[in-house]
């Protein structure tokens, strides 16, 4: 039997028609079992359940907690390392698809912003007067765009802190860790003159290096040196940069490092100091949370002492220190958040990253951004207490160039630390390279 | 059959069969092109609004050191590749169609299997034979008295570019080699016969019969080689993140590190046109010294 073509446009259209009119009938039709649906909210987080740091196992703890407590709210999670959603969130960012709620870099905060694809935290919890109050002073401020913020950080990280093990520091005829640069310095000559690496460093990921330069820069340049910097009222190649940059050019010329520091990464440093190889380490206080079971026994006790970098020639540290503070990481909402969602958006934010979340963080050893009462110190890892010991001096609070600057601009200072490490290159050179950078970032 | 007696095809029927293969291509190929054009064009002073820059990009391209830094370590690594992949590929092809080698499919497979590793893993594997105080590299060459030259091969940027071509080369000069082999099985049984009855053993029958029978092959294993470089991506990625410092840039890692982790979409997409006709004048210059077609049979 032969079709004729236009009986075949016919049928089509009229099947068309049909399966369209049958769409329309059940979209219309009663909600039914639907009515009691749960409100979805995507969720893309990097709270893997291998990381044993105190931020990464509290957080699943309170999604846990508040998935338990709202039946009514079902949280779709979509997960990946943080190097993963380097990339993965500007991508979504970039295609107007951002997740209801997800991990964010503070550095994103003003491309997100200008395009208005993120709450800003003051409209979201507008009603929740109490939570914005229970903000630590300036905790905020890496998430800040023009003078709203646009993230919850889940910790803040005193950053760049030294490790030593006094045991290899004794093995080079060393009785306590060194006060000054220029003791570190004599350290280093006295270590290496054994055979033993002195420092640490793994800067495959390239923050290792710039967490040092941001220690240092709150020394020499001050806490609002990176505000200043972004205001034209300080630059890079002003002299106290060059102290801090100079500070790597000598540790070079020690050969404090590693040989292989850019080739290998922060994990591998760790399992360097771990393993009794290296004297000294560098790095967040988050290492200091790994849990107890997990130190080396040998490491454990009076082996490892904490300390700020030493004393730089023409410091003081007699009574206080500048510290940058980072957080870098937060929590941020899509600003297409309307009517339920945005009420568990709400409810994510207080019970997720609020103050719940804030005692299970610190009973951990971490470092929350939420004034909170009533937290049990009783499970803190041994080398968070001894950490905190060792810190006698008052801390002010300043930036980390990771959170307040430019991708830009920290991709030039990581090349340029590297190059300085490796003896390729001045510090002079480097503080032109960066703040050419940086003139550049801020002209786009 | 008689010459004409086929009916020429409808050019319509022609149409219907090529048009899947060309939308395919359009959407996957020319469109992302040209969008890429486009975006290279403007700016994202927010993340989702393009602006008209004009070519404010391409003048910010010219001007990039680390563009041309990123061209010439993807240059070196061309050139390096170029001689181990296709070189030993050759060498390797020309060995094992020699009659005195036996097990021939045995060495094929092996030498073939890199290939089939994933880059990813396979760089991984390597980043761990170049470890400074582990690695197998380092061991092997202190275990013969040689740890002078024993060095942290992926954090010195003299050798670092040196160092990320050995596995380039480790892992493909099995599949130009399998290329060549085809090459070489099709040269007529008769041409080789003669030729050992003419006298011409060894590298002599080499050069004069099967080198330019299989001159083609050559030519396209070079574009082939020269094309993959030019994208280079993963490896580096994996196994230096262009450090120590900038100092195994690749130009498809600085576009993906500008676009991605800057959020700086139109210079990105600006490196990306530069990518593509860098690699083209360079594919069109190595065809044009290369000639091919010259020993067409």
């Amino acid at each position: 039997m032969r079709i004729s073509s236009k009986a075949l446009i016919r049928f089509t259209v009229l099947l068309a028609l049909g399966a369209a009119l049958s769409a329309a009938l059940v979209a219309c039709g009663p909600q039914g079992p639907s009515a009691s649906k749960p409100v979805e909210l995507n969720l893309l987080d990097s709270f893997l359940p291998n990381l044993s740091e105190a931020y990464n196992v509290s957080l699943n703890l309170a999604i846990k907690a508040f998935e338990t407590k709202h039946p009514e709210i079902k949280l779709i999670r979509d997960q990946s390392s943080s190097d993963v959603l380097d990339t993965k969130v500007p991508t979504l960012g970039a295609a107007n698809q951002l997740p209801d709620i997800f991990a964010a870099r503070s550095s994103w905060t003003p491309k997100f912003a200008d395009a208005k694809e993120v709450i800003a935290i003051e409209t979201l919890m507008k009603d929740n007067k109490p939570f914005m109050d229970g903000f630590l002073p300036g905790m905020l401020n890496d998430f800040q765009y023009k003078d709203v913020h646009y993230g919850i950080p889940w910790q803040a990280m005193p950053i760049s802190v030294m490790y030593y093990n006094m045991n290899l520091f004794k093995k080079a005829g060393i009785s306590k860790p060194p006060a000054t640069f220029d003791e570190m310095l004599a350290d280093i000559k006295a270590l290496k003159a054994k055979g033993i690496t002195p420092i640490a460093l793994g800067d495959k990921g390239k923050w290792q290096t710039r967490l040092l330069f941001s220690g240092l820069n709150v020394r020499t340049a001050g806490v609002d040196y990176l505000e200043k910097l972004k205001a034209g009222q300080m630059k890079f190649t002003d002299a106290p940069f060059k102290t801090s940059l100079d500070v790597f050019a000598q540790l070079a010329k020690a050969g404090a490092y590693n040989k292989d520091f850019s080739s290998i990464d922060y994990t591998q440093a760790r399992s360097l100091y771990f393993n009794q190889k290296v004297a000294m380490y560098n790095e967040m206080v988050t290492f200091t949370q790994i849990e107890d079971d997990q130190w080396p026994a040998e490491l454990k006790g009076d082996v490892t002492q904490f300390s700020f970098f030493p004393q730089l020639s023409g410091e003081d540290l007699s009574t206080s220190i500048n510290v940058p503070v980072a957080a870098d990481w937060g929590i941020a909402f899509n600003s297409k958040l309307t009517g339920n969602k945005l009420k568990a958006a709400q409810a994510f934010a207080v019970e997720v990253v609020g103050d719940d979340y804030t005692k299970i963080l610190e009973s951990k050893g971490g470092v929350g951004v939420r004034k909170v009462e009533g937290v049990d110190f009783s499970k803190v890892p041994e080398a968070v207490k001894r950490y905190f010991e060792g810190i006698a001096l008052k801390v002010n609070a300043g930036g980390h160039i990771d959170g307040r600057m430019p991708s830009a601009v920290t991709d030039q200072v990581s090349a340029d630390l590297q190059n300085i490490l490796l003896g390729q290159e001045t510090s002079e050179a480097a503080q032109k390279n960066i703040q050419d950078a940086l003139d550049k970032a801020m002209q786009k | 059959m008689v010459e004409g007696t086929r009916k020429k095809p409808l050019g319509k029927l022609v149409a219907i069969f090529i048009l899947p293969g060309m939308l395919v291509f359009g959407f996957s190929i020319v469109v992302p092109t040209l969008v890429a054009v486009w975006y290279s064009l403007n700016k994202w002073p927010s993340i989702i609004t393009p602006q008209w820059n004009g070519i404010a990009n391409f003048v910010d391209l010219v001007n990039d050191k680390l563009f041309w830094s990123s061209l010439w370590n993807n240059l070196k690594l061309a050139l390096y590749t170029l001689i181990g992949q296709v070189g030993i590929g050759y060498v390797l092809a020309f060995i094992l169609a020699s009659r005195l080698v036996t097990s021939r499919d045995f060495l094929r497979t092996v030498m073939f299997f890199p290939v089939l590793i994933s880059t990813v893993v396979l760089s991984f594997l390597w980043t761990l034979v170049y470890s400074n105080d582990y690695g197998m590299l380092n061991v092997v060459l202190r275990a013969v008295g040689l740890g002078g030259a024993a060095n942290a091969w992926l954090s010195d940027p003299h050798i670092v570019v040196e160092a990320l071509a050995v596995p380039l080369i480790w892992q493909w000069f099995g599949f130009y080699m399998v290329i060549f082999m085809g090459a070489l099985g099709t040269i007529p049984k008769e041409i080789m016969e003669s030729a050992e009855l003419d006298g011409a053993v060894g590298f002599k029958k080499a050069f004069f019969i099967s080198i330019p029978l299989t001159y083609d092959a050559v030519v396209v294993a070079v574009l082939l080689c020269l094309s993959g470089i030019m994208k280079m991506f993963d490896t580096v990625l994996v196994m230096t993140d262009g450090g120590p410092g900038n100092s195994s840039m690749v130009l498809a890692l600085y576009a993906y590190r500008v676009s991605f982790r800057n959020i700086n979409i139109g210079y990105g997409n600006t490196i990306a046109v530069g990518i593509v006709i860098v690699s083209l004048t360079i594919t069109f210059l190595a065809r044009f010294i290369l000639g091919g077609k010259r020993y067409a049979r």
